[in-house]
């Protein structure tokens, strides 16, 4: 099956809790389950840190542009999405992405996806950002659709959105 | 970007007094602070929550900077006080001054200076002193003060990108949809800005859509010739969310003096980190500004001129596709 690759990224990790690394387990399982059900894998799953301090004001996401700051300032040197773990996402936003996000982590505009960790929906937040990465847009009338605007939701997703998301260039054959 | 959805019965005070303290589980906290302002109750008790929650010791320093950020959906005089209360506390912890900061150079009004350069001053960290001290220069910007010396953060310029490959600038007037739209974001963090007084210009740049908020009363001869005596926020440049189609903004730019009708003009990120820096001359007609962009990571090489003239400012530039400084690696961790 072909696989896109995952790094998690916590920032501000000196603040991770247990229940936050139980949220992200589950997240991770979430999407696993969510993209094989349209013949996509997640075959590797790598994990970063970034202390508070280091992150300097970016652990707390106050504007979308801060989010897209964050994915400008690291990047992990491989082929894997880089998804950056947030406590706290100010408003109610809770995650953001590019839309068909680049290969090349280095190259103009937002290059990561960011998403806040909320207990019971990360996996939700998780699977509809990486899906943006991936090339999908949302869908807007369809709730019980995994990238309806907002979570909770059906969390479901189709064969053309499959599609989509496997013609990706960070999707391994 | 994806929105928590929270059903309209859970919208109510007594359900997010609770939830401002992390005891309403359906309700994130996060999420809690932004409903507050759409509460149908007098904007004194939202204050009044928003203020009972960033006085609880028991909240975590995340939460209460989320606190702080939403006394801003409250209007600028009740978040200048409450930002200045907060920044006075003995024991406020440093992420939050930090946000309160930074949020107070947006907002704040000359009388702020004193208090923030306090901060700055007692400030224990590099990342809080540089907050403090880039709020003040916001402030000294935003009203053009000149009896007060700031330091503006360092930036070496790249060099520029080779024309070969490089992506141009395409630069024009926006529709008014866009407009409307842009000047939206930029009140959201700026909130004294007034959008009737604002001209609103576009450039696309690869990916890149944004849009540039000038000050209309720059553009007229008093406004160029003021450039040349007194600091001035010149411009915000707001960024499309390719989701929402929503803009926020993501750049400021700051000019100052140089003497001899030279102005330097710095853009930096909401917190102060520079990001394109330049030099320009003004005359009565017009003024014209070579840019280029800082060595930071993440930032592409990019060169680009700005004109201003009585009518309008022009933008022509070119950028490469990736960042020539490569951004910082997380450390590698095994799975807790």
């Amino acid at each position: 099956m072909p696989g896109i690759s995952i790094n998690i990224i916590r920032v501000g990790s000196d603040r991770f809790t247990s229940s936050d690394e139980l949220e992200i387990s589950r997240a991770i399982s979430f999407i696993r389950s969510t993209y094989a059900t349209v013949g996509l894998s997640v075959p590797r799953v790598e994990d970063f840190s970034i202390s508070t301090a280091d992150a300097r004001g970016r652990d707390v996401i106050d504007n979308d542009a801060e989010a897209s700051a964050l994915t400008d300032e690291w990047t992990v040197p491989n082929n894997a999405l880089d998804v950056f773990f947030v406590k706290t996402y100010v408003g109610s936003t809770a995650g953001l992405s590019r839309v068909a996000g680049p290969c090349d982590k280095d190259a103009l505009g937002m290059d990561g996806s960011v998403v806040e960790i909320l207990t019971g929906i990360t996996g939700h937040i998780l699977a509809h950002e990486v899906g943006h990465y991936l090339g999908l847009a949302h869908r807007p009338g369809d709730s019980n659709n995994l990238m309806f605007n907002s979570v909770p939701n059906g969390g479901r997703l189709d064969a053309s959105q499959g599609a989509t998301m496997r013609s990706h260039c960070f999707v391994e054959p | 970007m994806v929105r928590v959805e929270i059903p309209e019965e859970d919208k109510r005070p007594e359900v997010i007094r609770e939830a401002l303290r992390g005891r309403t589980p359906r309700v994130p906290q996060s999420l809690a602070f932004a409903l507050v302002s759409e509460l149908d109750i007098p904007e004194s008790q939202k204050h009044d929550m928003i203020h009972e929650a960033l006085q609880d010791p028991a909240l975590d320093p995340p939460v209460r900077v989320q606190a702080a950020q939403s006394v801003a959906q409250l209007g600028p005089d009740i978040a200048t006080s409450e930002l200045v209360r907060i920044l006075e506390e003995p024991t406020v912890e440093e992420p939050v001054a930090a946000t309160s900061a930074t949020l107070l150079g947006r907002f704040g009004e000359p009388e702020n200076l004193d208090q923030l350069q306090r901060t700055r001053e007692s400030a224990t960290s590099g990342f809080l002193r540089q907050r403090a001290a880039f709020a003040e220069t916001m402030i000294v910007h935003r009203f053009g003060l000149t009896d007060r010396e700031v330091e503006l953060p360092p930036a070496e310029s790249q060099p520029p990108p080779q024309e070969v490959g490089a992506l141009q600038f395409i630069s024009r007037r926006p529709g008014e949809n866009r407009r409307r739209r842009a000047l939206k974001g930029v009140q959201q963090e700026f909130p004294r800005t007034d959008p009737r007084e604002q001209n609103v210009y576009e450039i696309q740049c690869g990916p890149v859509l944004m849009e540039v908020v000038v000050p209309r009363e720059m553009l007229g001869r008093e406004g160029l010739q003021a450039l040349a005596r007194r600091p001035a926020l010149v411009a915000v440049v707001a960024e499309v969310n390719e989701e929402t189609e929503e803009f926020y903004p993501n750049l400021v730019a700051l000019s100052r003096p140089q003497g001899q009708e030279r102005v330097s003009l710095l853009l930096t990120r909401l917190e102060g980190e520079p990001i394109y820096a330049g030099e320009g001359s003004v005359g009565e007609q017009e003024a014209e500004f070579e840019m280029r962009s800082v060595n930071t990571a993440g930032i592409p090489r990019t060169v680009f001129q700005i004109r201003v003239t009585r009518q309008a400012v022009k933008i022509s530039g070119i950028s490469d596709r990736r960042a020539a400084v490569g951004a910082r690696s997380p450390r590698r961790v095994e799975r807790p």
